[in-house]
Parts: C-alpha cells; structure tokens; sequence
C-alpha cells in the first residue's frame, strides 16, 4: 500500500488542512492521521511539510491556534478554522472543483 | 515550535510501538517519517515571518567576519567616515550653543533692549545710547506693549572673602529684573521693591557657582554677610546653575568681563530718578506682549518719545532723540549667524566628499568580490538577501564610523574651543550633548546608507548564468567606474569652493597683519584701578603722579603716560565738539582720548607738527589739545592748526567758550581706534588729569615686556601693596584680541579645507590605483606591443588630471559665483582675487600629479607576460 501513495499536487495541501479543522480542532499529528485515514492511505503527505503550512494559514489568518492538553494529557498546539478560513475552505473547494472538471473533460475526449 | 514538533514525534513512536516495533526502532522510524526537524523548523519561521531577524543577526556575523579579514580596507572606511561625521558633529555642537541654546529666559525671542539714541549724534552707534532714568519711568509707564521692564547696571565689585579681595563682575538691577527674565531663584527670592527702599538695601543674590564657591552649596547661605566695595551685604536668594546674565557677551559697551556673580538693588535717589541728560549707565530690558509685534512696540516707544523730547535740556544737546529696539539675541559684532552657517557649509562639504570616498571604496571592493558573491547567489541567496548584506556591512561600518567620529568630535570641539575669540556669544557652553548625540546618530544612518546604497544594488545584480560558466570570473559587478569617476569629479569641484573660500580669507588675515595701527606693537599696557578708599582727588593724584614718574625712571624705560581709552578696547571715548573757522555743524561729535604729555611718545606715536601736552598741573594753566592728522585734515584743511581753538562742547553754548577752549599745541599721527579694518577716524586729545579713579598706563621699554611688568608691579606695591594692575598685554595682543573672531573663521575654514582636500586627493589616489589594477592586462597588452614605460606613466597620469580638470572648472565656476557671500569678510582683496583663483588651481594639479605617480609606475612596472598568461 506504501508504494502507491499518490504525490499531492502542490497547493492542493492548505486546502486539505482546512477541510481537516473544518469539524473540529485538531493538533498537527491528528491532522496527518486524519488525511491519511481519509484517504484511505493514498496520499502521500509528507509530514514534515504540513507544519511549514500550518503556519502560514495561521500567519494569514485562516486557522487560529491554541496550546491545550491533548488525549493523552500532554500539551499540544490545536489548530482552528476561523471564520475567513471558513470562506477561504469555500473558494477553494469551488475553484478546485471547476478545475478537477474541466480537466476530467478533456481527458474523457477521445 | 520545538515542543509541537516533539509532540507529534512522539506520537508518531508510540503509533510504531503499538504496531510491534521495538522502541529504539520506533523512536527512529517516526524521525525519518517527518523529515529534518531544522528544515522543517526553517520553513515554519519563514512561512511565519521570523525570518527578518535571524537574517539581520546572520548578516552582522558575516559582515563583522568579511570586515575582519579586509582590516586594512574597513579601518580607511572607518577613518573617512570618522573624520566627515566627527567634524560636522563638533561644528554642530558649536552651531545649537550659540544659534540655539537653551536660554531659561521664558522666550528669548520677545526680550528686547532699548535706547535712546538721538539722531545728531551720527557717530556714536543707536544701541550705545542708554536710557535716561527719566525717559525709562516714562516710556515704562506709558508704554502698553510690554508686559515687564527692568534697567540694570552692570558693574565690577570688589568683593572681600576670607580677607582676601576678588574682582567680580555684578550688577544694580531694580525690582523687575528677575521677573522680566523669568528666571526664578533656586533658594530663597529675589530682588523685590522693598530692597530698594532708601535705607533696606542690604539685599544680595548671588550665583550658583559663587554659592558654591564661598558657601559650599550650603542652605544656610541665605542671610549670611557678603563684602562688596567694602559695603556690607545679606545674601536673600541663590540663582540656579549657569545663571550668569549679564555675559560679557550679552551687553555692548559694557564693563563686564566675564559672567554676573552679584545682583544688588538698583536704588535710585529721586533726583536720579528725573534726570534726563545725556543718557545713564543702565541698560533697559523689555519682555514684548504676546500679541505685539517688534514693530508695533518701537512705533509705539517713538510715539512717546516725542512727547518727552522737548522735556531735555535743550542748551546742551539738540532734539531728536528716539526710540531703538534691539532683540535680545544680537551682540556687538552683529549676530553670529553668518560666521556658524558658513562653518556649517563648509562641514557639510568635507561630510558630503567623505561619503564619496567611502562609496568609492565600497564600490571598489564589491567589484572585487565577484566569486564571493557569485557563490552566495548559486547557493540560493536572493538579490534582496545580498543587498541586505551589504547595506549590513555599510551599516557597520558606519557606525564605527560614527563612534570614532565622535571621539574625534570631542578632540575637534577643544581645539576649537581653545581658539575661541571671546566674543561669539555663548561658544563656550557647546559640548557634546544629547542633542549633539542625536544629531551625530542620525547623520551616520544617512551617511551609511548614501554611501553603501550604490554598492548594495549593483553588486547584488548577478548574472548567474555569466558566473558559472567562467568559472567564477565574470558574471558579477563591474561597470561602476563612471559613476565613481563622477564622485571624485564632484569631490574636487567641492575642494575648489572651499580652498578659494579659504585663500580669500587668508590673504584678507595677512593684508590685515600689515596695517599700521599708528602706535608700536611692542608697547606694554596696563590698567590700575584705585578703590573707593581713595576718595580724596588729592590722594588719586598723589599716587598717579608717583605712579608714573617712577615707572618712567626705571631702568630701560623710554617713556611712559597714561590714558583713559586704550585703542582697540571696549570704549570708545566720544564727545561731542567745535572748531574755530569750521563750518560746525550742531550735534558734531569726535572720537578721542584724554593722555598724559608723554603717552603719545610711550605709544610710538610720531608727532608731526607742534609738540604734546606739556607737564604743567593741567588744573591751573590754559588748556592744550593735541590732534592727530586726520582730523587736521579734515578740519583744518589748508589752515595750519597750531594755536587754534577747539571747543569741547556745542557751537551755541556760549556759557561754555572760555571755559571749555582748548589750544591745538600740536599734531600726532593717526591711530586706528576701533577695528583694523576701518581707517583711523579724527580724534581729538586731551590732557589726563591725575586725579583719575582709573586710567590705562602705557610703558615703552628696551626690556621684554615681561620684565617691565614685574618691574612695574613692584612699583606699584610700593606705593601702596594692595593694589595691583589688570589687563597687562602688550599693544600687540591688544590689536590681535580685536581681531580674534576673524582669526576664528579663517582658521576653523582652513582645517576643514585642509581635511576635504586630503579626503579628495586620498579619493582620487584609490581611483587611480584601481583603475590601474583593472586595466593591467590591457597596459600588458599595451607594453608587449611596443608601448614605453614613459608613454604608460603618461597615460595614467593624464587620466588622473583629466578627472582633476573637470572638477576643477566645475569648482571654479561655482566658486566665482559663491565667494561673493564672504565679501563682508574680505579685506584687500575681492571676491574674484586672481591670486587665489590661480594659487587653487596650480596646487590641485600638482598634488594631482603627485598622487598619480605612485600608480603610474605601478602600470608602468607591468610585465606582460603575468598579465597576459593571467588573461
């Protein structure tokens, strides 16, 4: 199952991270596991990579962050969707979408 | 950061235990699944931001590095920058004591003096004139544009402490002085209307520094005895620190020497209070109304002065007297604003060619690190992460720059303060002080960022492409060379202004050098005072004539007199006069002096026709008076002067003919009175009756004048040891004190001259030198082919006169329409002296020259076959 973890398309990451804390807070760690049980364990996301994203959806202001005692009472850093970050999850969800079909309607030619 | 990224480490490790892995195993696979922790730490601080400060911390490393290895390279930039910063940081400090200093007085710009000038007295200035008591309770009654006015005397004091007697200088001041400078007293109060009751004028304040000096600082000083003029006083208030009005250099015409140290009650008899003859000894001070402009409040001075003209005595002088107004902020030699804001242009000059240079020297060394910064940029640094560096680099060295500077500022400021002339007022309190400080800080950011600019943006554009592919040689900067070629041009035109400002300067010192004051330089000058305790006429003339007569019969005398003005000293001796056969005019008034028979001869005065006074007891016999040639000249034109009359008072007082007549006895050879620079005016002398309170003596000697001195002083206490002479200077230094300021400017402008034209010439050098080192292959080239070593020598030297030239004529062209703002200054020359417009010149190319012939030789020295293997 390893072997076939697609590469993520660049980009698409912050998008994934906001549909992530879009239910709920999460630490760094719960996101990682999140993205890779949802998709089944097909993308490969490089854990290192998404701590460089966090932050700068925090720095732009659509996920806020706090310090909290995790699951098992530890301190972790929970990151949340704030209400742009609502707005920004929407547009890219629209844009990807416009996207995705445009391309499925040229590959699906021929 | 480190902690979230923990956190998930060990979550990730506790995932693979649970999967069956051993720990160690677990701890290791998780490390690996999130990658490089640095990296990832790197890219979360720049996704945040942080980055700006880890950058500046990681620049001032490398640039501290960078600079460390090229010592030789950053201590030239230091040094430039130093002495541009250093120089304009003391002159500044100069400039903000004496052009805006933190007077306490309230808003010195409302403080205004008045006088009562009359206009037939053509001669003697408007703001001499001081009020009359009578015309001062007037105008300060009637007047509504002021809210306060005060009169003060000042005065000297002989002030006796622990038996032992000082000279100080002080002041009678009336009820209102205080409040209309708005000074209020540290301890204790002030000078109140009650203090000048007639029989209550007991009251002293006294400076801080003298409370200091005699009362340790201590708070029991209020009520405690004070000796002046053997006068008992109480002390009632301390001033607070640095208090000390009236400077000398706040007042003209004045007595003061020094600083203020006593104010006592001015109380005035009510006879005193109405006179109204010709003037009193106290200043008028007035603080303006908000809402009154200068104008409005001497329109309205003049409206009253008017009325009380008629009120003068008409016998003795004529109508027209008025009002004058002079703000408080002007002293005796004009203000001194266009002497600090010349200092401050030139300055500004040497600043400007010492940011040239180090822009030069920045530039040529970052064409010199092409494979430094070549690596940089394929290593992944932007061009903003590079030009930060180097505006780093240019920062540091600034403000090295700006720390030796300000050493060098203080070195500066004490020479000059040394050669300070005593007459700009308030030069004396300039030191390096907050203001200073940030003044000094702010002209090193500008200065470091002008010079480290140019440098910054054109060694940052880097052709990567160029640089790899010849191996690190091209690719990078290169091509600065005419900008730098125009700095230098700039620098030069820059040195051409201020060396010919200079030039004209020196040329009118020594023009001045060679003016015949009239009277031998060599003649020794002293002042005796004799105190109140010699009230009797009989006693002053017992130890005058003792006096005189032995100091005359020392050994090595010539001769000796006596005068009551020295020339070339603070007063003036004006009175008004009529001659017989002259058409007089009402009002006339002449310069002049009263002298002892034989002070023409101790001054080296030649007598021309007649002879002096003669040493008959002036009291009994006919009066004699001498005239020097200029006013034989022009009142006696055509007529021979001797045993004519002179009138020593106005045409129309006939009460006054016989009494006041004098004889003409003989004619003396001008002598300047006032400045060098004005020809000797007429003047009429008189003899010197030896009853005098206090006279200038005027000793001419075979011995050094330090011997006659001593010898004199001896004299002195034998007639009478507590007595002692003051001002003993030769005529020489006389004249030289009057021409101090003077002395001031030209030196001051030829230092900073001096140090901009080195900076150029030290600019021009570098120029050189790399230019000569760039083009070695093509002199290689050149040489192989024929080329003599003369020919190469030649070349080089061209191209450094070429830049010279250029900026030459640029300087000279600015400097014929600039030199014309010193014209008030020049003296024997003009504003377009061919000798100076040609001396800069000549000096700039041979030094020019000069500097040219150490690279030359160095191109010349070229063996083409390293250069051209190395090509």
């Amino acid at each position: 199952m390893e072997n076939e973890r697609l590469d993520l398309p660049q980009g698409t990451l912050d998008l994934l991270i906001l549909k992530a804390v879009a239910l709920e807070p999460l630490h760094g760690w719960a996101i990682s596991e999140r993205l890779q049980q949802i998709s089944n364990d097909a993308l490969q996301v490089q854990q290192g990579s998404l701590y460089p994203s966090l932050h700068r959806l925090e720095r732009r202001g659509w996920v806020k962050a706090k310090w909290a005692i995790s699951e098992n009472n530890r301190r972790a850093k929970y990151y949340e969707l704030t209400a742009r970050g609502r707005k920004q999850l929407e547009t890219e969800m629209i844009a990807w979408r416009k996207l995705t079909h445009a391309i499925d309607r040229i590959l699906d030619m021929a | 950061m480190r902690e979230e990224l923990q956190y998930h480490l060990e979550r990730q490790s506790e995932k693979y235990v649970q999967a069956g892995l051993p720990p160690e195993e677990a701890r290791r696979k998780a490390r690996i699944a999130l990658g490089g922790e640095e990296q990832i730490g790197q890219q979360c601080r720049e996704a945040r931001g942080t980055r700006f400060v880890e950058d500046l911390v990681q620049d001032l490393r490398y640039s501290a590095r960078s600079l460390g290895k090229n010592f030789g390279f950053s201590v030239v930039v230091v040094l430039t920058l130093a002495l541009g910063i250093g120089s304009c940081t003391a002159i500044f400090s100069l400039i903000t004591a004496v052009l805006f200093p933190p007077l306490p007085y309230g808003d010195p710009s409302r403080l205004l003096y008045l006088t009562t000038p009359n206009r037939q007295l053509t001669d003697v200035p408007p703001d001499a004139v001081l009020p009359d008591n009578a015309d001062f309770v007037d105008l300060k009654r009637q007047s509504h544009s002021f809210s306060a006015m005060t009169q003060f005397e000042p005065s000297r004091y002989k002030l006796t402490f622990q038996k032992a007697q000082t000279a100080i200088d002080g002041a009678r001041v009336d009820a209102d002085f205080f409040s209309t400078l708005e000074v209020p007293p540290e301890l204790g109060r002030t000078i109140q209307s009650e203090d000048t009751e007639p029989g209550n004028q007991q009251a002293v304040v006294i400076s801080h520094s003298l409370w200091q000096q005699m009362f340790a600082g201590n708070a029991d000083a209020l009520g405690k005895p004070l000796e002046l003029n053997g006068k008992l006083y109480r002390v009632i208030g301390i001033m607070p620190q640095s208090f000390h009005y009236p400077h000398k250099t706040d007042i003209d015409y004045g007595p003061t020497r020094d600083a203020t140290e006593v104010w006592i009650p001015l109380a005035l008899s009510h006879k005193e209070k109405a006179d109204r003859g010709f003037g009193s000894n106290s200043y008028a001070l007035a603080r303006l109304r908000p809402d009154v402009t200068t104008k409005q409040a001497e329109a309205e001075l003049n409206t009253i002065m008017e009325r009380l003209n008629p009120l003068h005595d008409p016998t003795t002088y004529v109508a027209g007297w008025y009002a004058y107004v002079k703000p408080f902020e002007e002293t005796l030699e004009g203000s001194a604003r266009p002497l600090m804001l010349l200092l401050m242009g030139a300055v500004s000059f040497v600043l400007l060619i010492a940011c040239g240079n180090a822009a030069n020297l920045l530039l040529a060394r970052s064409a010199s690190r092409t494979h430094e910064l070549g690596v940089r940029a394929t290593l992944g640094a932007g061009r903003r992460r590079l030009m930060h560096q180097m505006l780093t680099e240019s920062l540091l060295l600034g403000i090295a720059g700006g720390l030796a500077g300000i050493g060098l500022a203080w070195v500066l400021l004490h020479m000059l303060l040394r050669l300070d002339p005593g007459n700009i007022p308030r030069l004396h309190e300039a030191s390096l002080n907050l203001r200073v400080l940030l003044f000094t800080v702010s002209i090193t950011l500008l200065t470091s960022i002008a010079a480290g600019i140019l440098p910054a943006l054109s060694s940052s554009r880097i052709n990567l492409v160029e640089f790899l592919k010849s191996g690190g040689q091209r690719g990078a900067t290169g091509g600065n060379g005419r900008f730098r070629s125009s700095l230098i041009v700039a620098e030069v035109a820059t040195v051409v202004v201020l060396l010919a400002g200079a030039g004209l300067l020196i040329r009118s010192y020594i023009n001045l050098q060679g003016v015949p004051t009239g009277f031998s330089p060599s003649t020794l000058s002293m002042k005796i005072d004799l105190p109140d305790s010699y009230h009797e006429p009989a006693q002053r003339s017992a130890v005058f004539r003792a006096l005189v007569e032995q100091i005359r019969s020392a050994p090595g005398v010539l001769a000796a007199g006596a005068v009551n003005n020295l020339p070339f000293g603070d007063n003036q001796g004006v009175g008004s006069f009529w001659v017989e056969g002259y058409p007089n005019q009402k009002g006339q008034m002449v310069d002049g002096a009263s002298t002892t028979s034989r002070y023409f001869s101790a001054m080296g005065v030649p007598v021309i026709e007649g002879r002096s006074f003669s040493d008959h007891d002036t009291s009994a016999h006919p009066k004699e008076a001498v005239i020097d040639q200029a006013f034989a000249k022009k009142y006696f034109a055509g007529r021979d002067p001797i045993g004519k009359h002179v009138w020593t008072d106005q045409p129309d007082n006939r009460a006054a003919q016989d009494k006041n007549g004098l004889t003409v006895v003989g004619v003396v050879g001008d002598i300047r009175d006032f400045k060098l620079e004005q020809p000797a005016s007429p003047q009429l002398f008189q003899p010197l009756s030896d009853d005098q309170a206090d006279a200038y003596i005027v000793v001419r000697s075979l011995l050094p004048p330090k011997d006659v001195a001593a010898a004199d002083v001896a004299i002195l206490h034998r007639i009478d040891p507590s007595l002692g002479f003051t001002e003993v200077r030769t005529m020489r230094e006389v004249v030289s004190d009057s021409t101090a300021r003077r002395r001031f400017q030209t030196m001051v402008l030829t230092i900073f001259s001096a140090m901009a034209f080195a900076l150029a010439l030290v600019g021009l050098y570098g120029l050189i030198t790399y230019s000569v080192r760039e083009r070695r292959p093509e002199m290689g080239v050149r040489i192989a082919l024929g080329a003599t070593r003369g020919h190469v020598m030649r070349r080089v030297v061209r191209q450094g006169l070429q830049l010279v030239s250029l900026g030459l004529f640029v300087g000279l062209v600015m400097a014929l329409g600039l030199t014309r703002l010193l014209a008030s200054s020049l003296y024997g020359v003009t504003a377009l002296d061919p000798v100076t417009f040609i001396t800069v010149p000549a000096l700039l190319l041979l030094t020019t020259i000069a500097a040219c012939l150490i690279p030359a030789r160095r191109a010349a020295n070229v063996d083409p076959m390293i250069t051209l293997r190395y090509e």
